[in-house]
């Protein structure tokens, strides 16, 4: 009998979570804050549906989000909010995301971070009595359907396979 | 021994315990900031360090907005390129037309020239047809109605003779070009005074004149002019140029080809001498 080891580079998840949260914290040249990707969150989604047990924790997520507030000077605490939501998903549907074709994926992501988006800025918008822009919205949605190059940069790599 | 589901809802459990607490904080810390602005000073500090940061990823930054700038002006450029193509066609075509309507206005004003010479007699005429077979060459052309054109009546341009109109309907005449072969007109060379006729060859542009002995002076280059024999014709009207003189073995007279001043095809429009003009209708001081 043979079994699959996967094996997770936890170099390589260091380095894409410092590099989503420089993008995240920064932005993209030539791009406005409200348009800017949110790559952290793309990247902490991928590591938690795909990494399995070698996922991101919640404290650590938590911690992120919080850098990516101070640094980016946005509302404390928003990020944070959202990457924790990310993790509670990928927890519930992890399994079956993995098993699922690459459209649907993207498809899920699209409609999560979608969601993520109305809600965190929303409840935001709604205390403050401000409207949402709906230009950031749509930006989100956008940035969520690169999923696919995410998920062809941080390919796990099935680097042994031992025989029991 | 704990069964494998309860372990997996234990852990479940406590994952979600923890899921609670950290959104209980981040809320707290969003309440925070929205209604104390509790984190305002550190957000400042923080800020100068954004500051730096950005200013180090400047060179990046530059870089990457001059590659973009660099397609979106090269697809730009090719878009331009092309109606600019398109802009060219169109003003070819409008220069075509121009230079069209310039040699017309050309035309116009040195037939004008003459009518201004001479007041009475002209009548301008257009033609609208032209036949160019070595038999038979002659223009059709249109006038105002009721103009006293006849038969008869000499054609010029504003070099010279074209012909002379051989019939006459209610708008337009038929003018004998003066190559043609069955054309002739009465002469009279400029330097010397010497009267002949001059007969069309059949050829474009191409006279003769003929039954000239060997020994009358005659040179290549002598203008020819009409010599108003009779009073009933203009004197003074250019005819054509003397190209080539050669002796005829066979005849005591000598072979004198001319070419013809006025090139019937070049001009739409010319003056037909109804009356008798003077002879300052053209400056023969500037022929020779």
């Amino acid at each position: 009998m043979s079994v699959l080891i996967q094996r997770i580079s936890n170099i390589k998840m260091t380095v894409s979570i410092v590099i989503g949260l420089i993008i995240s914290s920064f932005g993209l040249p030539g791009l406005s804050s409200s348009t800017a990707p949110d790559c952290l969150a793309l990247i902490i989604l991928y590591w938690a549906m795909l990494g399995g047990d070698h996922g991101p924790r919640l404290s650590t997520v938590f911690v992120l989000g919080m850098v990516v507030d101070f640094l980016g000077g946005q509302i404390v605490g928003i990020h944070a909010l959202k990457y924790l939501c990310l993790v509670a998903l990928a927890v519930q549907f992890s399994s079956r995301f993995r098993m699922s074709a690459r459209l649907n994926r993207t498809v899920f992501v699209v409609l999560t971070v979608l969601a993520l988006e109305v809600i965190s800025h929303g409840l935001v918008s709604l205390y403050v009595g401000a409207s949402m822009d709906m230009g950031r919205l749509v930006a989100v949605a956008a940035w969520g359907m690169t999923w696919s190059l995410v998920e062809f940069i941080l390919e796990k790599n099935y680097s042994r396979v031992d025989r029991l | 021994m704990p069964l494998a589901s309860n372990t997996i809802k234990g852990n479940r459990f406590h994952f979600y315990v923890k899921f609670l607490v950290y959104l209980t904080i981040a809320l707290c810390f969003i309440f925070l900031d929205l209604n104390q602005r509790t984190f305002t000073p550190i957000k400042d500090k923080l800020s100068s360090f954004e500051v730096a940061v950005n200013g180090s990823f400047r060179p990046f930054k530059a870089w990457l907005d001059d590659f973009s700038i660099y397609f979106s002006s090269k697809v730009e450029l090719v878009r331009e390129n092309q109606k600019l193509k398109t802009a060219k066609i169109y003003s070819d075509v409008q220069l075509q037309k121009l230079a069209a309507t310039e040699k017309r206005l050309e035309e116009l004003e040195s037939l004008l020239e003459l009518r201004e010479q001479s007041a009475t007699g002209m009548h301008a005429v257009t033609v609208i047809a032209a036949s160019d077979s070595p038999y038979d060459q002659w223009l059709r052309v249109q006038y105002k109605k009721n103009a006293p054109i006849k038969s008869g009546d000499y054609v010029v341009g504003a070099k010279g003779l074209i012909g002379q109109v051989i019939s006459v309907e209610e708008d337009q005449a038929v003018v004998r070009v003066v190559s043609d072969q069955r054309a002739s007109v009465y002469v009279q060379v400029l330097r010397t005074g010497f009267r002949a006729v001059v007969f069309g060859r059949g050829k474009y542009n191409s006279l003769e004149l003929k039954f000239v002995p060997e020994e009358v002076d005659i040179k290549v280059d002598d203008i020819l002019v009409t010599s108003g024999l009779g009073g009933r014709y203009p004197y003074g009207i250019p005819v054509g140029k003397v190209s080539s003189v050669s002796t005829d073995l066979t005849s005591n007279f000598s072979r004198i080809l001319v070419q013809s001043l006025e090139d019937p095809n070049a001009n739409n429009s010319f003056i037909a001498l109804t009356g008798l003009t003077g002879d300052d209708l053209f400056s023969l001081d500037k022929l020779d």
